[in-house]
């Protein structure tokens, strides 16, 4: 026997040869299939993603139902096992493949996230800024003023990715505020420009932080006549660990933040009344905290109607029409006046000028950020 | 449900494939026409009662038609085979067609597949009236050619004479699941990872401003293309795939077409399946090619004036199947001595213009766009805008892959390279589709992210 017959080795153990499987796929795609869905029934379910701030779909009824309503489908997806970490891939697959935006976010430069700028409605904002004025031309006795905020990304372009189209915020603003002359203007762009772009706004949310509010009331408060000081106020943060909204529209998580609360130096008493009659002692609402939501510390969140009456003494009282930016810069006028009435419009049905009414009203405060301002339609329904 | 969700990958097909691989053989086509009426139910199951009743009414009349055949009655076959004929083509007049004109029916929603399943259902009756193919006995068998789930939403294309032999061939194998699962990962991830990618950069290029410049217009147009050519293969590749696992041969429906030099070639490439349709089943019965250039030509306008149709109701649908009656003629009588005097690469290159050019109206939703559109990409608008570059960057890494992945090049280097290491190929080329496939299960899974923003918005 020759060699290549004698199939036996000399140490007498026999060699087997490997063969890839001729299915090697097919085993390790149904193989994978197969593993993710045993973790699926194995592992108990979540009631609540944190990531994405809402309740996850409840397991399906056993019922016909179950083929048409969609409710399986959105039982699988919620509960689909990994979920958070399949989130983070496709998100890293999407920006190596050139993406910079996620869910109507713009991904920016070290964690930065910004909200896509929103179309202008030029009919809308003609209808805010004429209602604006019929209202300061109604009521003379008050001292209107308008505080547009521009958004994050107006401030940290070089954070943007290269040739993004984008509106000039700054434009935008003087072709507004140009429309507006029985109301005053505070120049809440130059304000906020002075400053380190860092500091204003949060990188993960939509909203300025208590710093940026605080630099805009240079400007607000020489028009509403009062002497605000940022250095009647102390600093205080209350949490390290906000992640905002941006990041869950986005589902680009990682950067926690601070938040923090100005809080004066010389405490004036006051209370804070709900729409719903429930009265408080504080504009902040510490149980916030806890959740996701951490921005509704400032007065919980918005609401119809929140009165504020104070021991300032002034002789002042303040009606705000506003959006949420105001909830975090309305705790630092408290000092100044004696009553603060703060309406968000697109909660607001009743009609504005029994809110008028109710008080002397010595000034008039429009806080908006511009992103809301330019597609809103609620203020010039509410004044109208 | 969609085969790109993952309701179907991680539960409808792996239940699926264990059910009919475990099931006997004389039972496996029912388990799989059980999984296609689940499938064409799921979500809406008053489409389910549409198709049945589609079916059922053309599987009798089907038979009734055969029996008369029979019994030589042809006059009657064609009478009865004209009714059947109308009654297919008044369905999807009533759901595609009315609601354009009939302001009352505007509400009215096709069933799943419809366009597709009169394909099958038309098919049928011609085959079994012609006497090219006898008529089926078994409802399940006809039930599972009409609503075949990985065919039932957009093809391929498949007629009766070629899918009746193959049902008693319904089995599952290692080679089935081999080649039918690499093919379904592949055109998962040319849907997911391509087309999605490039219809994002897409939408948000059209809303720019750049849009209305030349080069955003061009760019636009690149995108539709690429973005539709990996839409639709990928997906006829899931479906071919599915159909493959459960030893079904499925035709194949995209073959490289921006790679072609002639539009004729073009034509046989691209949605082949339908092609192929309205050649046996209009072009021919019409006279084809057979007459006079006169008759040639009023039957090319025929089929084009029809396919234009099909895919839409509206007049830049026409305009799109006139433009290709147009090219097809040209090179038909005009350009066919023509063409042979440029090298391959300009005849590539030259039909993939006048390919993309025609996607022009295929996209616009009136001919005011249609024309603006047009103009803008010869010159009648200004040259550049910022926003263009951003969306050449941000799209620009798909449309690169779409390109490179659309001739035939890749496949060429990969049949070369598995003839000389087939192992080694197979098990790399595994793996990499398995990423791919974890890929598109991320891709998947972020199809489904929503968040809830706050009332403090």
């Amino acid at each position: 026997m020759t060699d290549l017959e004698n199939k036996t080795p000399p140490d007498g153990v026999k060699k087997t040869s490997f063969r890839l499987p001729k299915a090697l796929f097919a085993i390790l795609m149904l193989s994978f299939i197969a593993v993710m869905d045993a973790i699926f029934f194995a592992l108990p379910k979540k009631s609540f993603s944190e990531n994405e701030n809402r309740v996850l779909a409840p397991a399906p009824s056993l019922s016909p139902s179950v083929i048409s309503d969609g409710s399986a489908d959105a039982y699988f997806a919620d509960h689909f096992p990994l979920r958070d970490s399949w989130m983070e891939l496709q998100l890293a697959v999407r920006s190596a493949m050139g993406s910079r935006e996620s869910g109507g976010v713009i991904l920016g430069d070290g964690g930065w996230l910004f909200l896509a700028q929103p179309e202008p409605d030029q009919k809308a904002l003609t209808s805010s800024v004429a209602a604006m004025e019929a209202f300061a031309a109604a009521h003379p006795e008050i001292n209107c003023v308008a505080a547009l905020v521009p958004n994050s990304l107006t401030f940290n372009s070089s954070r943007l990715p290269d040739g993004i189209p984008l509106y000039s915020q700054k434009e935008l603003l003087a072709q507004i505020l140009s429309g507006l002359s029985l109301t005053k203007s505070a120049d809440v762009y130059s304000a906020l420009a002075m400053h380190d772009p860092d500091a204003l706004f949060y990188r993960t949310d939509h909203h300025w932080t208590t710093y940026g509010a605080q630099c805009a009331l240079s400007a607000i408060a020489p028009a509403l006549q009062t002497d605000f000081s940022a250095s009647d106020f102390e600093m205080l943060t209350v949490s390290a660990s906000f992640e905002g909204t941006l990041a869950s529209k986005s589902g680009r998580h990682g950067v926690k933040e601070k938040i923090t609360v100005a809080v004066p130096l010389e405490p004036v008493p006051y209370s804070v009344t709900y729409h719903d009659g429930s009265v408080f002692g504080s504009a902040f609402v510490p149980e916030k905290l806890d959740g996701k939501d951490k921005y509704a510390v400032f007065f919980g969140g918005n609401y119809p109607v929140v009165r504020i009456v104070t021991a300032a003494g002034t002789g002042k009282r303040l009606l705000v029409f506003k959006d949420s930016f105001a909830n975090c810069l309305v705790p630092m006028l408290i000092p100044y006046f004696d009553e603060i009435v703060m309406v968000d419009p697109r909660y607001y049905y009743d009609d504005v000028q029994l809110l008028v009414n109710s008080a002397p009203f010595t000034d008039a405060l429009y806080l908006y950020n511009l992103d809301t301002f330019v597609t809103d339609t609620a203020l010039a329904r509410a004044l109208s | 449900m969609q085969l790109d969700q993952l309701l179907f990958v991680f539960a409808f097909l792996p239940l699926c494939i264990a059910v009919c691989a475990a099931m006997p053989q004389k039972l496996k086509k029912a388990s799989l026409a059980l999984f296609s009426l689940l499938f064409a139910a799921w979500g809406r199951p008053a489409d389910l009662i549409i198709i049945l009743s589609a079916s059922f009414f053309v599987f009798f009349t089907g038979l009734e038609i055969g029996a008369l055949r029979e019994n030589g009655c042809r006059r009657l076959a064609g009478l009865v085979f004209a009714g059947g004929f109308a009654g297919v083509l008044g369905l999807i007049v009533l759901y595609k067609y009315l609601p354009l004109t009939v302001g009352s029916l505007s509400s009215l929603t096709p069933p799943v597949g419809l366009s597709f399943i009169t394909f099958s259902l038309l098919s049928y009756l011609f085959d079994v009236f012609s006497g090219r193919s006898g008529p089926a006995k078994d409802p399940v068998g006809f039930f599972l050619f009409v609503g075949f789930f990985p065919k039932l939403i957009s093809g391929p294309i498949i007629a009766w004479h070629d899918f009746e032999h193959q049902l008693e061939g319904c089995r599952i194998s290692a080679d089935s699941l081999e080649r039918g699962l690499r093919r379904f990962a592949v055109g998962l991830a040319k849907k997911l990872l391509i087309a999605n990618a490039i219809a994002a950069s897409y939408n948000a290029l059209a809303a720019s401003s750049g849009a209305r410049t030349v080069a955003g217009s061009w760019l636009a147009l690149l995108f539709v293309s690429f973005m539709l050519y990996y839409d639709f293969s990928g997906y006829s590749d899931m479906a071919i795939g599915l159909g493959a696992v459960f030893g079904f041969e499925l035709p194949e429906n995209f073959l490289h077409p921006y790679a072609c030099d002639s539009m004729t070639g073009f034509w046989r490439s691209w949605h082949a399946t339908l092609g192929r349709w309205f050649r046996d089943y209009v072009y021919i019965p019409l006279g084809g090619s057979r007459g006079t250039k006169l008759e040639t030509l009023v039957n090319m306008l025929c089929v084009w004036f029809l396919t234009g149709f099909w895919h839409g109701g509206t007049l830049t649908f026409f305009v799109w199947g006139m433009w290709h009656f147009a090219l097809l003629a040209l090179e038909k009588f005009i350009f066919r001595n023509v063409r042979e005097k440029f090298p391959h690469p300009v005849r590539v290159a030259i039909v993939f213009l006048l390919a993309i050019i025609g996607w022009v109206p295929f996209f616009s939703d009136s001919l005011t766009k249609t024309v603006g559109w047009l103009g803008r990409l010869f010159g009648g608008a200004p040259l550049w805008d910022a926003s263009v570059g951003y969306y050449l960057l941000t799209g620009g890494a798909a449309l690169v892959l779409a390109v490179l992945g659309s001739g035939n090049l890749p496949g060429k280097l990969y049949k070369k390279a598995l003839d000389r290491s087939p192992d080694f190929l197979r098990a790399v080329s595994a793996v990499f589709i398995l990423l791919l496939f974890a890929v598109c299960v991320a891709l998947m899974t972020g199809e489904t992210y929503t968040s809830f923003l706050y009332a403090g918005f």
